[in-house]
């Protein structure tokens, strides 16, 4: 071992050294981190058939991206070319060292820097020469997708994204250096040829090219050189960039299909941000990336955390928890549980006194159905009157819990992270929803249904009231007649993706009137903006999301926006763009009003508009 | 298929356009005004007695329409406005042309639709009406609730439509006030044992007796007013309705029960004029209507022949209206002259470049 | 310093000479709280005010008068559903400004200026 070539080694040697030491530092940590109950269900998942499903979805995403296949092609060839072309070129090149020295475990630098160490041999036979060829095809690969990352930071539009992301100085260091791995191979392997001949069909074409006298043949050693230094200042700097996301997305999909949830988990939380690979796709997906003032979105959410600075107080609450970016995200990172995780920590110990609440007097009048309207059904009282038409028509056995006074479920205080008060308020508006020990709750709330699945565990099955009212048209009760009412439904956030209850409203909706939803792909519906997980937006930034997501949602001829959650209707109904009307009021109206009548009231209410 | 042409034409046969037709009509000026309803006089037709002193609405439209001996188009759907370099020319469903060298647009205002306040429960219960629809009654001399019955309490609700940036209208219309306190003085009137409650925000009574009347209200017909926004409204089995709001001198929750409640909606602007005429866009302020309100005149008079009066530029009463309309009517007058005068000084520059 | 025959109880007289600074404080994370009218919307459609008496009206009156221990209290009666800031005439960011001023207490504990 010349000194020389103890110089060309070092860098990368010891760049690697520092990075898998750094490596399984953080990666034991985190998983120390994890809840004794989700190590556990790593361990078992290990050892069943579920490891093969991960490892091939590790193949899949992690090298392939086939999730960004299906969503934007050209960014899918960039980053494709890059992790499957790095990937192939280690394993094809420790192959072709295999195959040169007979030796299956040689050290890494014999096939990292192969070219200089058989600089001195002559290439003899096909299968070598077909390596020379293979590597070099794998390299012009590498470059071809090398060349679109570089084009993408002028124009990222031309591959679909809308912003350009912003990286961070670290960010920046840590692309450079990966910038100048390759091309500095192609100058090494090229001067290597130049100088010592052999070669594939493109560095060896290339190094023929250069007719260069011998006494220069230093540049070929230092080009090597550079191609080490910028190997190992990649590893190096990689666990403090986003670099991290190549091997840490490997633990993060053993992880996720375990069933192991980030929320309130720190090793998972861990895991999950520094398998993010800053790809910008959640960009495009987040509704508020058009507003001038966000900064809050999952990229920069994510980023920030893995900054030793942590995430600012308004970067946090400025999220509409639609679930968008984590439905788009090609590494399936947990997006919410993240920022849940965030928002409990830092709120989740302000004072509260709910003892006010506690009036064991106040009970409900025994029914066989409970229906809850929600703290928000108060300023749509249009919703609840139809609901109780709708009951008085079919007779039911119903009382309306919240008539005549607001209870809040306790979702809003859960989703600003003050979970200890959240789980204050359960207690009581729990025990005042089972007083009339009902058989079956309806509510017309998709949010308080979300709390009240995940949380409250009632004995009795709860269900939204499109979901009841699909079941009196499946038997039946519905009296037929379908309005020509050109109507468009908007899947609520938290009805759609976070419950998965698309097919009902949509039934409903067809019986009464002309619906104008094409077949719908699930979990991309729109957020009308009005979240109240989002505490930082004022009101015309929301309405502005509104609008915007109204004119994405409606057709030239549409005259009615139908909806099934009531924040949405408020939502949509300020900007007075188009009537909005609930899911349960157009049921109403089909039962009690005639079908000219109602056309009639459509069309005025559209003039007005 | 007729085209007729006048020196003005005005559209909206409301208190605004009837006086400047009248001015007009007096200096010699042939006008011509279009309307789009059956009948003209505008929201005369709807008021039943007029703040401050309850002068009848009726009287003071038969007195209007008398002012002016110009013809009144009615019923009249203006399918396009075009303009020429003779001055504007306004064609009609039944491709009638009208033609003048300046267009004076009176259109007025549309009443706040209360569908879009949904807490207030108007268009779901029935014992919800606007103070529109409370003229009415008073029109037909019988003011009863949805079940037929003459009302024991009502309550009057402030700011319906304004000063609310979440019906995207934050400006104040000024009028509901007295009007509020106008209706409740002609509902003691009919129903003396009638209660009524005022839920207010604050009391805009700028105008000349205004105050006197609030007095009125409050000594002579024991009209109760309430510093509160009511916030939600619900009914109850008997369909009276609980209403919902803050005391906020007393600084506590309040409830009511009343049998009717009446919106005080706001005056909106009427922008339907915008889809004819799609280049005056850049005249309308940023609350919707047309004009800046600026003190400064040079700024936003453009020679170009077209004009505003009425509740079109802004929230008015009656008395404001017809004062506005009088000032254009001038300023239309003067520059009608300055056309003539114009074109004759064009004709002469070019008899005598001819004889020269 | 003349007084004006202000000799009376400090509790029961407002010094609006005394700047508020946990207003300030909260003014600057929620500029929107100065457009308040006290029109006593957010109060009546509370859902906790008919129990405990306190809307968002009446929390910014306590924190602009300096009454910081009445509005501690009040404070904890809030639960946080937002109807408050969807019927806000002046679309105040209403919850954003009672988390502020939840903070507020948290960080500097009872001796508050």
């Amino acid at each position: 071992m010349t000194w020389f070539n103890v110089i060309l080694i070092l860098p990368f040697t010891l760049g690697l050294f520092i990075l898998l030491a750094v490596l399984s530092v953080n990666y034991y940590q985190w998983f120390r981190a994890l809840n004794p109950r989700n190590k556990l269900r790593l361990w078992k998942s290990l050892s069943r058939k579920e490891i093969l499903s991960s490892i091939t979805e590790i193949f899949r995403e992690c090298l392939l991206h086939l999730r960004i296949y299906h969503q934007k092609r050209r960014l899918w060839y960039m980053h494709m070319s890059l992790a499957f072309g790095w990937f192939l070129l280690i394993v094809v090149g420790h192959v072709e060292s295999v195959f040169n020295t007979g030796h299956i475990l040689s050290s890494p630098w014999k096939s990292v820097f192969f070219d200089y160490f058989s600089r001195s041999q002559e290439v003899t036979g096909w299968h070598l020469q077909g390596f020379n060829h293979l590597m070099d095809l794998i390299l012009l690969f590498i470059l071809s997708g090398l060349f679109l990352a570089f084009y993408k930071r002028i124009n990222s539009r031309s591959f679909g994204l809308k912003r350009r992301p912003l990286h961070n100085p670290h960010d920046r260091i840590a692309m450079l250096f990966l910038w100048f791995i390759f091309p500095m191979r192609f100058i090494a392997e090229t001067l290597n040829h130049a100088f010592y001949g052999g070669g594939g069909f493109m560095t060896g074409f290339f190094g023929n090219l250069l007719t260069l006298p011998d006494n220069l043949n230093y540049l070929s050693d230092i080009a090597w050189i550079g191609y080490s230094i910028s190997l190992g200042g990649f590893f190096v700097v990689l666990p403090w960039s986003r670099y991290m996301h190549i091997l840490t997305e490997v633990p993060h999909i053993l992880l996720k299909n375990a069933h192991v949830q980030a929320y309130q988990d720190k090793g998972c939380t861990e895991f999950s941000i520094h398998a993010c690979s800053s790809c910008g796709i959640c960009l495009d997906s987040c509704q508020m990336t058009n507003l001038d003032s966000c900064n809050g979105q999952s990229y920069y959410f994510i980023r920030k955390l893995r900054e030793l600075s942590g995430v600012s107080e308004n970067r946090m609450m400025n999220c509409l928890m639609c679930g968008r970016c984590s439905n788009d995200c090609p590494v399936q990172v947990d997006t919410l549980s993240i920022r849940m995780n965030e928002r409990i920590r830092m709120n989740d110990d302000l004072a509260f006194d709910y003892s006010y609440l506690d009036q064991p007097g106040k009970k409900v009048p025994r029914a066989r159905i409970a229906f809850f309207g929600g703290c928000m059904t108060q300023l749509v009282p249009g919703v609840k009157a139809s609901m109780k038409k709708i009951f008085d028509f079919y007779e039911e056995d119903h009382v309306m819990i919240d008539e005549t006074e607001s209870i809040c479920c306790g979702r809003p205080l859960f989703l600003s992270g003050q979970k200890k008060a959240y789980f204050e308020i359960m207690k009581y508006t729990r025990e005042r929803i089972l007083s009339c020990k009902p058989d079956l709750i309806i509510t017309s709330c998709p949010i308080c249904l979300t709390t009240f699945r995940n949380h409250y565990f009632f004995p009795v099955p709860v269900i939204h009231h499109t979901q009841y009212l699909e079941s009196m048209i499946s038997q039946g009760l519905l009296p037929p007649g379908q309005s020509d009412i050109k109507t468009v439904y908007h899947d609520p956030c938290e009805l759609g993706r976070y419950l998965g209850i698309y097919s009902e409203p949509r039934r409903v909706l067809r019986n009464i009137v002309q619906l104008q939803n094409k077949a719908y792909k699930q979990n991309q519906g729109l957020c009308c903006g009005g979240s109240i997980a989002d505490l930082e937006m004022d009101f015309e930034e929301k309405r502005s999301i509104a609008e915007d997501a109204i004119q994405q949602l409606i057709y030239p001829d549409t005259r009615l926006l139908a909806t099934a959650c009531p924040l949405c209707k408020i939502t949509f109904a300020t900007p007075n763009i188009i009537p909005v009307r609930d899911v349960a009021e157009l049921y109403a109206e089909a039962l009690t009003v005639t079908i000219p009548a109602r056309e009639m009231a459509a069309k005025e209410a559209f003039l007005q508009n | 298929m007729k085209k007729i042409c006048f020196d003005c034409i005005i559209v909206g046969a409301g208190p605004a356009g009837l006086k400047a037709a009248s001015i007009l009509d007096n200096l010699g000026y042939a006008v011509c005004i279009l309307e789009k309803e059956k009948i003209p006089g505008g929201k005369l037709n709807i008021w039943h007695e007029l703040f401050p002193h309850h002068e009848s609405a009726q009287a003071i439209r038969e007195q209007m329409l008398a002012g002016t001996a110009s013809p009144i188009r009615t019923s009249v759907t203006i399918k396009s406005i075009s303009r020429t370099a003779d001055g504007y020319c306004v064609k009609d469903r039944n491709e009638d042309e009208y033609c003048a060298p300046a267009l004076l647009i009176a259109t007025g205002f549309k009443p706040f639709d209360a569908c879009q306040k949904e807490e207030y429960g108007y268009g779901i219960y029935e014992n919800v009406i606007t103070s529109v629809d409370l003229e009415q009654m008073f029109r037909q001399h019988r003011v009863v609730n949805a079940s037929g019955e003459v009302p024991g309490k009502i309550a009057f609700i402030h700011c319906v439509g304004s000063r609310d940036i979440k019906v995207d209208s934050e400006f104040c219309s000024a009028n509901c006030c007295i009007t509020g306190i106008k209706q409740a003085i002609e509902l003691k009137k009919m129903i003396p044992h009638l209660n009524i409650y005022c839920l207010y925000m604050d009391l805009r009574l700028g105008g000349r007796f205004f105050e006197d009347c609030y007095k009125t209200s409050q000594v002579k017909y024991k009209v109760q007013y309430i510093r509160g926004r009511l916030s939600e409204t619900n009914e109850n089995p008997d369909q009276t309705i609980i209403l919902r709001y803050e005391d906020t001198l007393a600084g506590r929750p309040a409830k009511i029960t009343v049998d009717m409640v009446v919106l005080l909606v706001g005056m909106h602007p009427d922008p339907s004029i915008l889809n004819l005429l799609p280049e005056i866009d850049e005249r309308v302020g940023s609350d919707g209507f047309f004009g800046t309100g600026r003190i400064d005149q040079t700024v936003q008079t453009m020679d170009d022949g077209l004009f505003f009066a009425g509740a079109c530029t802004g929230p008015k009463s009656i008395t404001q209206s017809t004062d506005e309309a009088s000032e254009v009517a001038f300023k239309i007058s003067h520059y009608l002259k300055n056309r003539v005068h114009t074109e004759m000084e064009d004709q002469h520059a070019r008899l005598w470049i001819r004889h020269s | 310093m003349p007084d004006f025959g202000f000799g009376i109880h400090d509790d029961l007289m407002i010094d609006h000479d005394k700047l508020s600074l946990a207003y300030e404080a909260v003014l600057e994370e929620v500029p929107s709280i100065s457009g308040c009218i006290s029109c006593g919307s957010c109060s009546g459609t509370c859902v906790s005010s008919f129990q405990s008496g306190a809307g968002f009206r009446k929390l910014v009156m306590l924190l602009k008068n300096g009454s910081y221990e009445q509005l501690q209290q009040a404070l904890d009666y809030c639960q946080f559903c937002g109807k408050c800031s969807l019927v806000c005439p002046r679309g105040i960011n209403t919850r954003r400004a009672i988390l502020e001023m939840r903070k507020q207490f948290k960080k500097q504990g009872d001796d508050m200026v």
